[in-house]
Parts: C-alpha cells; sequence; structure tokens
C-alpha cells in the first residue's frame, strides 16, 4: 500500500513537478518563504506591515468592495484596526482563531461543540536602522489540549499564557538569530495542528520550546537551526531538549525541495525525526505541497522503539481571489502492529475581506485495522479566523 | 399646333413641379416620421407613393434606415444595394475593380458610396452575429462573407478605421461564442488513489446465517474516457480499472474473522458532467459511477461469501482543476450497496 501511495505521489510530482509557511501552500502566490510576511521567520504568529498588505490585496476577494476602490487603499486598511501604525517600530497584533466541530457526521454519538482555539495579543517591537532587532511577544487565551485534559500535566497548565516570545537579530538580510519561545523547526508548518505530520513529530499547537534559532535565507536557499530545551513553563520532566533543522533549497523558480531532522528527549522518551519535502506553485494561486516523514520513539526506560511512518499530500487551489479549494490526504502507519491510517479531506478557505479567514472542512479518517476495524467516520470543521 | 405643343410642355413642366413638389413633402415626412421614432409610418408612405419615392436616393435612404430601426436587416440591405446599382453604379464598378488602396479620391468624395458599403458591412454583420441555429448554414456564411466583403471595399475609401474595427470585432466574437459553445471531443487518461469500505457478508453453509464483515479498502486507479466539452459544460463517458487491498473484520456478531492485504478489484464506468465554476480552470459535477468488484478474501471451511463479487451503482460529486492539458480531480460519493463514502483523488490527463 505504501508503495502504492509513494509511486501516486512521485507520478503527481512527476506531473507538476516542472513548476515547487503560517500558510505555507502560499508559495503559490509567489511568496517562497515565510519571512516576507512574517517575523518570525518560519511563520506563523504576527504579519508584517508588508503582509497585512499581501492579505488584502493578493489573498482576500474583493467581493464585499467597491469595484473601483483602489488597492492601495484596500492595503492601507490592512494595518492594525485600519489605522495607520504609530510608529514603525511598535506593531500591534491581536488574533482569534474559532472553531465549530461536528463530529462522527450523520452517525450516533455524533456531537458538536464550539472550541476557542486561540485568543491572543501580540507586540511586535522592532528597531535599528534596518530594523535588525526585533522583539515579540504573545499572551493569550490557549485551551488545554484535549488529550492532556484531566491529567497532571494539564492541570498544570494554565489557559492564559503565551505561546511564542522571542528577541531576534539580523545582522545581515540573510542572517538571523532568535532566542525565545518559539516553534521548532521541522517540516512544512502546515496549519492544520491535527495532521499527523504535527502529531507524530510532537509539534503541534502546544509543543513550542525555549531555544535558539539561527536562521539563514539566501537568493535559493533557506534553511534553519534549533537548539532548545524544552517549554520552561511545563513541569521539568516533559520539557524536550534537544535540536531540530530544516533546510529547503529552490528549484527552478516556483518549487522548493527540503529536508528536516528533529532529535529530542524528555525524561520519557527519545524522538528521532527526519523528513523530506517539496513545496510547488503549480500555476498562480495553486499549489501542491509533499511531505514524508518517519519518526523513532524509544522510551527512555526501555528498549522496543517505535517507527512511525507518515505522509502529507496537501494541494490548494484558487478557484478565484479570495477562495481557495483544499484537498489533503495523509497517511500514518506505526510499527508496533499492521494498521495504518488515511485521512482524506476536502475543504474550502475563504477571505471575504482582509482580517478575516472562514475556512470549513470534512475529514474522512479510515483506520485499516483488521482487528478493530471502524465504521466510516465524517467529522466537519468550521473555522473562524479574525485578526486585528 | 404650335400653342398645343406650348400647352403640352407648360402642362408637363407644371405636373413635373407638383410631382417634385410631392417627392419633397413625401421625404419630410419620412424623415418626421424617423425623428419622432415612427419608423413604421416610413414604409407606409413609401409603399403608397412608390413609384415617385424609388427614383429618389433621399427617400430610399430613409427606407433603408426604417428598416434598419425595426431590425429587418434583410430588407435594409435591399435598399442600400438598390442605392448602389441604380444612382452610384460607375464608381462602384471601378472601385470594385480598383486593386490600390486607397482607390482614387474622387471615386467617393462626392457620393456616398463609403456610407453605404458601412451600412451593408454592419448589417450584414449583424445578421450573421444574430444567426443560431435555426438558420440555414449557407445564410450565416453568405452574411459572414458579404460582412467581410464590405469590409474589403470599406478599406479602400479610407473610412473611419474604428467603425471597421467594430464591425471586424462583431464578426470574431461571434466565431469566438460559437466555437466556445461547439463541443469538442477528448479522449483523457486517469490515476487516482481511490478508497472505500465494503460489505461483505459471510455465509454459513449449514446453517445458511449470515453474518456481517466490513472491508476498508484503498488503492490506485487507471482509468481511460471520453469527453464532450465547450466553454461551459463537459459531459464524460470513462471507465476505470482499480487494485486495492482490504482489511476486513467482523462488523457485529458472528465467527471471528480478520484479514489484512487482501487483493480486491474493480472496475468503475459510468456517465457524468462537469460545469465550470468560479473561473476557466475549476469544474464541479457529478459523475454516474456503476461498479463491479470482487474480492481474494479467504473463505473459511464451512462458509461461503455471499457477495465477494458484487454490482453497485451510485453518485459522486467531483472537483476539478485544470491546467492545460493537466488536471487534479477530487471525488467523493457513495456506491450502493456499499455502507460508507467512496473517495479518490488524482490527475487526469487530456490528450
Amino acid at each position: 500500500m505504501i508503495k502504492s501511495l509513494l509511486l501516486f505521489f512521485l507520478i503527481i510530482m512527476n506531473f507538476l513537478g516542472s513548476k515547487a509557511y503560517a500558510y505555507p501552500h502560499f508559495i503559490s502566490l509567489g511568496y517562497n518563504s515565510c519571512i516576507t510576511c512574517h517575523y518570525n521567520p518560519f511563520g506563523n504568529g504576527p504579519i508584517n506591515d508588508y503582509g497585512r498588505s499581501v492579505s488584502g490585496t493578493a489573498i482576500a476577494s474583493r467581493d464585499f468592495y467597491d469595484e473601483n476602490k483602489p488597492e492601495e487603499l484596500i492595503a492601507s486598511e490592512t494595518a492594525f484596526f485600519m489605522k495607520e501604525a504609530l510608529n514603525k517600530h511598535i506593531k500591534p497584533f491581536i488574533g482569534y482563531r474559532g472553531m465549530f466541530y461536528k463530529s462522527n457526521l450523520g452517525q450516533e454519538g455524533s456531537k458538536v461543540e464550539f472550541i476557542n482555539m486561540q485568543f491572543d495579543a501580540n507586540l511586535v517591537v522592532k528597531f535599528g536602522e534596518k530594523d535588525q532587532f526585533i522583539a515579540s511577544g504573545t499572551f493569550g487565551y490557549a485551551p488545554i489540549p484535549r488529550a492532556l485534559q484531566n491529567t497532571p500535566t494539564g492541570d498544570a497548565m494554565k489557559e492564559y499564557r503565551t505561546r511564542e516570545h522571542y528577541i531576534g537579530y539580523r545582522p545581515k538580510p540573510n542572517w538571523g538569530i532568535y532566542f525565545g519561545l518559539m516553534d521548532k523547526t521541522y517540516g512544512i508548518r502546515v496549519a492544520e495542528h491535527n495532521s499527523f505530520s504535527r502529531i507524530s513529530t510532537q509539534l503541534t499547537q502546544d509543543d513550542q520550546a525555549h531555544g535558539a534559532i539561527l536562521h539563514y535565507s539566501g537568493p535559493t536557499f533557506e534553511g534553519g537551526l534549533n537548539a532548545f530545551v524544552g517549554n520552561l513553563a511545563t513541569k521539568a520532566d516533559v520539557r524536550t531538549k534537544g535540536f531540530a533543522g530544516t533546510f529547503e533549497q529552490t528549484v527552478f523558480e516556483k518549487n522548493r525541495i527540503g529536508a528536516s531532522f528533529l532529535s529530542q528527549k524528555d525524561d520519557y522518551l527519545k524522538t528521532m525525526a527526519t523528513a523530506i519535502h517539496s513545496r510547488s506553485q503549480i500555476t498562480y494561486g495553486t499549489s501542491v505541497m509533499v511531505e514524508l516523514g518517519r519518526v523513532d520513539k524509544k522510551p527512555v526506560n526501555g528498549t522496543l522503539t517505535r517507527k512511525e511512518y507518515y505522509a502529507l499530500l496537501q494541494n490548494h487551489i484558487k478557484t478565484h481571489r479570495g477562495l481557495y479549494f483544499l484537498n489533503s490526504v495523509e497517511y500514518f502507519k506505526s510499527s508496533l502492529d499492521k494498521n495504518y491510517r488515511v485521512r482524506f479531506g476536502p475543504g474550502l478557505q475563504y477571505y471575504p475581506f482582509s482580517k478575516l479567514e472562514l475556512r470549513a472542512d470534512v475529514y474522512n479518517t479510515r483506520n485499516f485495522n483488521q482487528e478493530a476495524n471502524s465504521r466510516d467516520r465524517w467529522d466537519l470543521l468550521m473555522q473562524i479566523h479574525a485578526w486585528f | 399646333m404650335k400653342s398645343l405643343l406650348v400647352l403640352n410642355l407648360l402642362f408637363t413642366i407644371f405636373t413635373t413641379d407638383l410631382r417634385a413638389a410631392d417627392v419633397n413633402t413625401n421625404i419630410k415626412k419620412m424623415q418626421l416620421s424617423l425623428d419622432k421614432n415612427n419608423p413604421e409610418n416610413v414604409e407606409e408612405i413609401y409603399d403608397v407613393n412608390e413609384e415617385s419615392l424609388s427614383k429618389n436616393w433621399m427617400a430610399l435612404e430613409r427606407l433603408a434606415l426604417s428598416f434598419e430601426r425595426r431590425n429587418k436587416y434583410k430588407e435594409a440591405i435591399e435598399v442600400y444595394r438598390k442605392l448602389i446599382a441604380k444612382f452610384n453604379l460607375p464608381e462602384h464598378k471601378k472601385i470594385i475593380e480598383s486593386t490600390a488602396s486607397p482607390v482614387t479620391e474622387n471615386l467617393y468624395t462626392t457620393n456616398k458610396l463609403p456610407y453605404y458599403y458601412y451600412k451593408l458591412a454592419f448589417l450584414n454583420a449583424q445578421l450573421f452575429v444574430s444567426s443560431n441555429k435555426y438558420m440555414p448554414e449557407a445564410d450565416r456564411i453568405k452574411f459572414k462573407k458579404n460582412a467581410e466583403g464590405y469590409i474589403g471595399i470599406l478599406k479602400k475609401v479610407r473610412t473611419d478605421e474604428g467603425e471597421i474595427k467594430l464591425i471586424e470585432e462583431l464578426i470574431s466574437e461571434k466565431i469566438k461564442i460559437e466555437d466556445q459553445l461547439s463541443y469538442k471531443t477528448n479522449w483523457y487518461v486517469f490515476l487516482d488513489v481511490i478508497s472505500w469500505q465494503d460489505r461483505v457478508y459471510l455465509k454459513n453453509s449449514s446453517t445458511k446465517t449470515k453474518s456481517k464483515l466490513l472491508s476498508t479498502d484503498i488503492g490506485s486507479s487507471l482509468g481511460v474516457g471520453k469527453k464532450w466539452s465547450n466553454s461551459r459544460y463537459e459531459f464524460n463517458m470513462e471507465g476505470e480499472y482499480s487494485v486495492a487491498t482490504s482489511t476486513i473484520s467482523n462488523d457485529g456478531a458472528g465467527p471471528t474473522y480478520l484479514q489484512s492485504s487482501v487483493p480486491v478489484h474493480s472496475i468503475i464506468a459510468g456517465p457524468g458532467m462537469y460545469y465550470k465554476a468560479f473561473s476557466d480552470k475549476v469544474f464541479v459535477g457529478l459523475q454516474i459511477p456503476f461498479s463491479y468488484r470482487t474480492g481474494d478474501w479467504e473463505v473459511p471451511t464451512g462458509y461461503e461469501f455471499e457477495n465477494d463479487k458484487q454490482f453497485g451503482a451510485g453518485y459522486f460529486f467531483q472537483v476539478k482543476f485544470a491546467m492545460g492539458n493537466i488536471a487534479i480531480q477530487t471525488r467523493l460519493g457513495k456506491i450502493f450497496p456499499n455502507p460508507a463514502s467512496h473517495w479518490s483523488i488524482g490527475a487526469i490527463y487530456d490528450f
């Protein structure tokens, strides 16, 4: 089966290969690197002034604007609360994500809930002649992850906390070094924190770690090395310490191929992960991303190493400005058994105007487990993402 | 005798003047009707006074205009042709025969030939543009050729280039629309990752009791199809052969039955359609699949399968994104009597 999937991915890539973060699929709009639009060189978190303009004039639709409204005016309204920046050094940002979730569609036991996933306030301060010094701090509401609820680790977590804070220095435009609490540098940082590529590698929405990141961004090569000591706000025994790195090379104009590694350890588990990936622009507004990875997990006090394999294929199609159709196929297998899981998820992503993203996905998860056959399962996820 | 001749001459002059006065009055009435947007009256005046008005180019021009305003293009064309043949034939012949461009100015600066050519080109173009499938093909070709012919003549007599371009655009736009609406036939092949869930019944050969098994299948599929598409719609007929692996186990009470990596083969064929939505590259549609599936599940001793070979039919919702000859296609639907959904994602190549 793996061969079949791999063969398919390779064929797709061969078909489309002539032309390869946050939202890493925006390579489709010509944005190869995250740092173009984000303060954090590996994406996620607040967007910079240029990113705000791009969100209004290239990503969001014009459906709710007068057809004669100039793009320059739309761009100027993308600033914090539509006001022009007070000064060029202090950049506030507020973000919210909520999700309507209906599980097990059409089946008994179907549940409906609304989850406030994130409500953050962020302040970026940058100074220096070329903005080479930067400090970013985010604080806000972050729910206890479901897997940790009613556990000692979960009980120790606070619902209002910081998920990211760091200081950075870029002595040259190509080079930067950052210290603080940040996401680890590994793989394609897709927005779906429930994807196998993020769950298996333990890089979900609350897996940031304090550490240092060295970032390089050249004309065709970009990479980052990350040394980390775990999240100092958590208990010492679950702080993951280790190294990670991700590297991308531009091949042809709008394709990037990359490789990543992650080595980390807490008091209970050693994890070693490696991955290769590609991001490709097919046509303007349309992209395909592929990541193939292997994760070895070995208990500190055990001998049995569990090997996990995952594959991610994600395709974004711009139907018209502001509206994207998404396709995701994911594969996950653990060496502990013969079972594997496949997740299929078509979805729609709509930016009616700058500062608002609406997204609807349906996910079909199939568990190929001969010992515990599971009925077909469909989940509906509808997200609202607003930022100011 | 002389006095009779003089009287006759005076009478002729008098009646000619009277007729001339009548013609002028009628032309004024025709113009007044056009000014008051009553083009029907123009034809009535003409019909009543045809004998005198048919010899007057001013009357004929007004008659042609009245036809134009009532979209009676064929009649208007006849009148303009009469205007050329009756009042401008020698100059017209010289212009036709001339090969140089532009022709000598005195051939058209002293008459209204450029205006008539323009009208004839425009009206023939209008007839071609308004043509539809009910119009005989010979007529359509005639109107197009006539329009193009008069455009060619117009170019010789230095008429406003913008006006000529307008008529040319009218014709080319019509050709483009017809081209877009006409259905083109293409063959295509596609390669998909495909997944579905199957219900299989295991029957005890002696007691005839049935137990339900659930098979979860995933594999790849290679297909070929023929499509008929225009700028808006696409209709297809296609077939695909799938090779998949099945993971199967009990779905309820019954003897324990567990197997994985069992080969499953299926053939799916059927008609479908796409509608071009959102943009030129995005298609949404519906497919009606008919399927035949076989599975090589191991038969336990004393049991038999009731439907290890099964026919089915259902529906797929489908979305396709095309980039030249390549397209990415996603399908989601159900094939009955399977208990769960069927999905696929893959690539299409159009020949």
